[in-house]
């Protein structure tokens, strides 16, 4: 008989120093400072490939005159015409919702138009919305002087270009809309979020800016402050990229957002949050509190204790239980003939709920543990546990807990 | 001199002989000897690994991410936003600093099965290649386990 090796989860002891993280959103008001266009240029003034840019027209004698950049003008808005060729269906609950029904004129945008050389019409190209909304509002005799009568003589910022190039219109609208802007990315959201709150008291609609700033505390008590995606300091231990985990929380469902940060930092403190901690937490807690299994005491702490004695021993981290998870579950799908894909949320959790109960473990464990096993005929099965690597199940099988 | 996977792998520093760069890197072949080649033949410069770290495949894989997003800001970048597994000279980071960081990680996340090659066996050089062939067998001869200096500070 051979003598089974004993696993225990070895507790870390990396440390980590916050203070070393440059956290965006732990300035105070008086910080934060209000940038010169001088100071932003000598900033992209210093990188070397927007100077290999600049230099190409230098080199090249090629200057702009400074009269040729459009113009913003007062138009009537029967001057403005929208071009099917370019512009995308209107969409009334965007009308409704979002322009009309908390109407701030401090909101409103110009008209982005192109005035084709020889022409008095204004093509529209962006801020149909903005337009159309303006439109209905001044028909209905919302903006004072104007009715059905007299709607169209409204005047009306525009921002006109004007081009002899017909097919502009199509390649500005696509400039504007996505291919020539740098869209934000969840932390630029969560940032503005926590800064209204913050700074201003400011608790936003149905109270977003104050759960995110709520969900911000929770994450640098818990050392896993969240940071943009291209902060130098992004992937470090006690920080965390995974802002748009972090946005899914709502009040409703804080509890379980504190016990996945909480957890995480109490197993893995001194590494980086892995994304898999929110699918693997988020699930036991979920399951565990459905079936009335309590959260603390002394058989709730062997159970977590255990349960990542096998993630350590056996995949090393979260990031590598991940990966090994999702190249398993490829295996798993494709013994029966289907494609593999990303597997749920849930699947890191089957498994390792799956070898705990190989290995022994007596606390209850959640309803995951008997999902991922194909059974095509009665006598035929296929758990996903057959598919680990070989060598993780022969280590797993010379284990005990 | 191909060699099968193994189920450990190796670690290692490495200073690049013509540029004096330090970096770091890992293999899973059985002899590191055949990953040092692969920094040779290129640059027709023979090259030498430092330090030579040894443990599970999967402990060596994990302990190579934590160096690199740890460390993401010392590492050099010579095309656009990738990194590379060079360290920046402008950050002034010796071979002790990056022994320093590898030996805390091994030590205190802790990563049981990593160990370290013992001095004797050091630098390891490209005429140095079948050396480690009974490690699995004998790995009291070769290895030596990881200690940690207190005192030094963490880049």
């Amino acid at each position: 008989m051979t003598t089974k090796t004993k696993i225990t989860f070895a507790k870390g002891n990396l440390k980590v120093d916050l203070s070393t993280i440059e956290n965006p959103l732990s300035k105070k008001k008086s910080e934060l400072v209000n940038k010169s266009l001088k100071d932003l240029s000598d900033e992209l003034l210093a990188d070397p490939d927007f100077m290999k840019a600049i230099n190409f027209y230098k080199a090249n004698n090629i200057t702009f005159d400074p009269n040729i950049i459009p113009k913003g003008v007062m138009k009537p808005l029967k001057a403005i015409l929208v071009p099917e060729e370019v512009q995308r269906l209107l969409d009334h609950a965007h009308c409704t919702n979002t322009v009309l029904a908390k109407f701030d004129r401090r909101l409103l945008s110009p008209a982005y138009v192109v005035c084709l050389m020889g022409s008095t019409e204004l093509l529209l190209f962006d801020s149909m919305h903005t337009v159309t909304v303006m439109s209905a509002m001044a028909r209905c005799g919302l903006w004072e002087g104007y009715d059905e009568s007299n709607w169209m003589d409204m005047e009306y910022p525009c921002w006109i270009i004007e081009t002899d190039e017909e097919s502009f219109a199509a390649r500005a609208a696509l400039y504007r809309n996505g291919e020539g802007s740098k869209p934000w990315e969840p932390y630029d959201y969560h940032r503005v979020y926590v800064r209204s709150f913050s700074l201003y008291n400011d608790a936003g609609p149905r109270d977003k800016y104050a759960l995110a700033a709520k969900k911000q505390k929770i994450c640098e008590r818990e050392f896993a402050i969240p940071l943009p995606k291209k902060h130098q300091q992004q992937g470090m231990a006690g920080t965390t990229s995974r802002v748009e985990d972090i946005a899914g929380y709502d009040e409703s469902d804080l509890d379980e957002f504190e016990f996945i940060m909480k957890t995480n930092n109490k197993y893995w403190h001194g590494t980086a949050l892995d994304s898999a901690a929110f699918g693997f937490y988020g699930n036991l807690y979920k399951g565990l509190n459905l079936a009335g299994v309590p959260l603390k005491g002394k058989e709730y702490d062997q159970f977590m204790n255990d349960i990542h004695a096998i993630i350590k021993t056996f995949f090393v981290s979260m990031g590598q239980l991940r990966i090994v998870t999702s190249a398993t579950y490829k295996s798993w799908m494709e013994l029966q003939n289907r494609r593999g894909g990303s597997p749920a949320d849930n699947c890191a959790l089957a498994i390792v709920s799956k070898i705990y109960k190989r290995l022994g473990g007596t606390h209850p464990v959640t309803s995951d543990a008997t999902a991922y096993v194909y059974a095509p005929t009665p006598t035929a099965r296929h758990d996903i546990y057959d598919s680990l690597p070989l060598s993780m199940r022969q280590k797993i099988a010379n284990s005990t807990l | 001199m191909q060699t099968l996977p193994s189920n450990n792998s190796w670690l290692y520093i490495i200073v690049q002989a013509q540029t004096l760069v330090l970096g770091y890197g890992i293999t899973t072949r059985a002899d590191p000897a055949e990953r040092l080649l692969e920094y040779s033949r290129p640059v027709a410069s023979p090259q030498t690994f430092i330090d030579l770290y040894y443990g599970s495949t999967e402990q060596i894989r994990d302990l190579e991410n934590f160096i690199k997003t740890e460390w993401k800001r010392f590492r050099m970048g010579i095309f656009s936003d990738k990194k590379l597994e060079w360290l920046d000279p402008k950050h002034n980071i010796d071979i002790e600093d990056l022994q320093h960081f590898i030996a805390n990680a091994i030590v205190n996340y802790p990563y049981d099965s990593i160990k370290k090659i013992k001095p004797q066996f050091l630098p390891f050089m490209i005429e140095h290649a079948g050396m480690f062939s009974t490690i699995d067998l004998n790995p009291d001869r070769f290895l030596d386990k990881i200690k940690l200096d207190n005192r030094r500070k963490i880049a």
